[in-house]
């Protein structure tokens, strides 16, 4: 156990409630199309979560877990994905249109590609607002003699450019 | 239906993805990858511009849903003529930022940046619903500000942040009009918009009219709005001072301006008023303030508001020959303005700097570059051959016809002043006689998109020749003039 971040409390606290705070942002992707929420609330949520994680624990711990990197391409990959779904309508008659088999009413499977368009938000957002959190952790405001410096560390990102 | 009319927006969009997700160590492959969508996508406009031009406008359903409940896209003369000319642009700057954006850090970063703000012009553009119009606006604008403040100076980060808060009071008014047409006709759709303005109150109209109307005015940089400009597109590099002076605010601003002014408020003429006021104010306003500047790119960023005016000035006067002078104004200005901004791009490239007093003598040293910037210098200012001479000589007529004397004088006074600030810029900058110059011409890649462009803006003018004026911009000038909505069907693609 290293001596970075906040006190044990916390840490166990974090530990415990970080696991269910992922499942509520994964439930409120998963349902988006039939309960209020959806792609970009889950992934919020999702992202509320490494926060917490961040500020318990420190930069370094997270950045073990989800590197930048990772989380980068993640966040292309989202978008992308979203694009690919889009697209997939240009098989049947338009773009975004709804191809695939509508399901029941209700169900988990009942809106055709909405719901892989949610989980596509979500992945964009969660790694999209987590790569915006981890850059503001790395810039630090120094208090010198001379007044406010502003600092970028380059520790924890080995050699994204 | 016609798939053509989306796969700009859906290239852009998958092209900035694709670079950010796979070129991001490549600065090569990046550029290769950007070149080769941007070529893709002006192919596509040509070609769904062509059939717009040939067959009338085309519709398009996103998702299937058909009107009123859906998304209705569009591609008019009007609109295809923008849609042509941002991709056309757009090719030339891509090419010449390959080389150009070499001097600066994370260039991958700048194609995604660039392809999402080229994605959100595109989207404007075949919109027919004001809410996606909305969202297409800021996507593009957000991409702006980033790519303003690329160089991570103090003073660009100063600019952009200018720009920032200035666009977001814009957005903050376009989105409350948007809030107040929802409320009161419960439809965002443009042609349903429209059909129901008259039954609205005239106290709700003005308040929404004016809503909108100050806010695309900020983006189009019409006087009392225009402070965010100089800064802007004088601290961008210069590939995105050239699109943003060059498309972006005729995108964002004018074409939108348009629509509200010919298509939407036809039952508020005054409006037209509010324009030609705003118009001869920027026009005389950015001409003078123009002819002070020290800095060259400052130079060119005071003549695009004054030049923007004068396209303000045409939308104002309205009518036949007004319309047509606003189009072919906006076209010959976009070719040369860009053309202008790549040119003072190389030589900044070269000589690392745009003051205009430390730059003496191009002529000998830069013969090429020279010949451009002069092209695109004279172009602006209005000398015969060249697109600009026309659309002014047009705009003077329709002032005159139309009874607006007083703005005729002021806009042949303008082009007085605009040739004198480039002559003098041109007499020092390009043909001054220095002793022992050493010749150092910008490289190939960046001399080519100029060529082209300088190329271009000498032939502009041809679209006024009449067989080709009447397959072209008359078709766009009678969207301006007598479009109706009615005649589109429900259920109906074209």
């Amino acid at each position: 156990m290293n001596d970075k971040g906040m006190s044990e409390i916390v840490k166990g606290i974090s530990r415990i409630v970080f696991p269910f705070i992922l499942l509520y942002g994964l439930s409120l992707i998963l349902y988006g199309h039939i309960t209020p929420g959806g792609g970009f609330s889950g992934g919020v949520v999702i992202t509320g979560g490494f926060v917490l994680l961040l500020l318990a624990f420190g930069k370094g711990y997270v950045f073990r877990i989800l590197p930048v990197n990772i989380a980068k391409a993640l966040d292309s990959a989202g978008a992308l994905g979203f694009l690919a779904i889009a697209l997939l309508g240009f098989l049947s008659s338009s773009f975004f249109y709804n191809l695939l088999p509508k399901g029941y009413i209700f169900h988990l499977w009942s809106a055709g590609t909405i719901i892989l368009s949610n989980i596509m938000i979500g992945l964009k957002i969660a790694s999209g607002l987590f790569v915006a959190i981890a850059v503001l952790s790395m810039a630090r405001l120094i208090h010198t003699k001379e007044g406010i410096k502003y600092k970028q560390s380059r520790t924890t990102e080995e050699e994204d450019q | 239906m016609s798939h053509l009319i989306i796969l700009p927006v859906a290239i852009y969009l998958g092209a900035a993805f694709l670079i950010a997700l796979l070129y991001k160590k490549d600065e090569k492959l990046a550029g290769v990858a950007a070149i080769s969508f941007v070529l893709l996508s002006a192919i596509a406009s040509i070609i769904s511009g062509i059939d717009v031009f040939t067959n009338g406008k085309i519709l398009y359903f996103a998702g299937g849903w058909e009107r009123p409940l859906g998304i209705v896209l569009m591609l008019d003369p009007l609109s295809s003529i923008f849609h042509i000319m941002t991709n056309i642009i757009a090719f030339f700057v891509i090419l010449y930022s390959t080389v150009y954006m070499k001097k600066y850090t994370w260039t991958p970063y700048f194609y995604t940046l660039f392809m999402i703000m080229l994605a959100g012009m595109n989207g404007i553009l075949i919109s027919m619903d004001i809410f996606n119009i909305y969202v297409f606006f800021e996507v593009a604008s957000i991409a702006s500000f980033i790519l303003v403040a690329f160089g991570l100076r103090a003073e660009e980060l100063e600019a952009s942040m200018k720009y920032t808060v200035m666009s977001f009071i814009a957005s903050t008014m376009i989105l409350f009009a948007i809030a107040l047409i929802y409320g009161f006709t419960g439809t965002l759709n443009i042609p349903a918009f429209m059909s129901e303005t008259s039954g609205l109150s005239p106290v709700h109209l003005w308040f929404i009219a004016g809503l909108l109307f100050s806010g695309f005015a900020l983006k189009t940089a019409l006087v009392p709005f225009h402070t965010w400009l100089p800064d802007a597109h004088s601290m961008a590099p210069a590939p995105v001072s050239a699109i943003l002076s060059g498309m972006f605010i005729k995108v964002v601003g004018l074409y939108v301006l348009i629509r509200i002014t010919a298509n939407i408020f036809i039952v508020l003429p005054q409006i037209r008023i509010l324009l030609l006021l705003f118009g001869a104010l920027s026009m005389v306003f950015g001409g003078l303030m123009a002819y002070g500047q020290k800095n060259i790119k400052r130079l060119y960023a005071y003549s695009t508001i004054s030049q923007v005016g004068y396209c303000a000035v045409g939308l104002g006067i309205g009518g036949y020959l007004g319309s047509l002078g606003v189009l072919m104004h906006f076209i010959a200005h976009a070719l040369s303005k860009s053309l202008l901004f790549l040119n003072i791009g190389a030589i900044e490239y070269i000589n690392g700097t745009t003051e205009a007093e430390q730059l003496q003598g191009l002529n000998d040293s830069m013969p090429a570059t020279t010949l451009f910037g002069s092209t695109g210098m004279l172009g602006i200012a209005g000398v015969p051959p060249m697109g600009n001479f026309w659309s002014k000589l047009i705009i003077i007529i329709a002032a005159v016809k139309a009874g607006y004397t007083g703005i005729a004088v002021l806009c042949i006074i303008v082009a007085v002043i605009t040739l004198g600030y480039f002559l003098k810029l041109q007499r020092t900058v390009y043909y001054k006689k220095v002793e022992n110059p050493v010749k150092k011409e910008a490289p190939k890649m960046l001399l080519f998109p100029m060529g082209c462009l300088a190329l271009l803006v000498f032939i502009s003018g041809i679209l006024l020749v009449p067989g080709i004026k009447d397959k072209t911009l008359d078709k766009a000038v009678s969207v301006m003039e007598n479009f109706s909505y009615m005649d589109i069907k429900i259920g109906e693609n074209r």
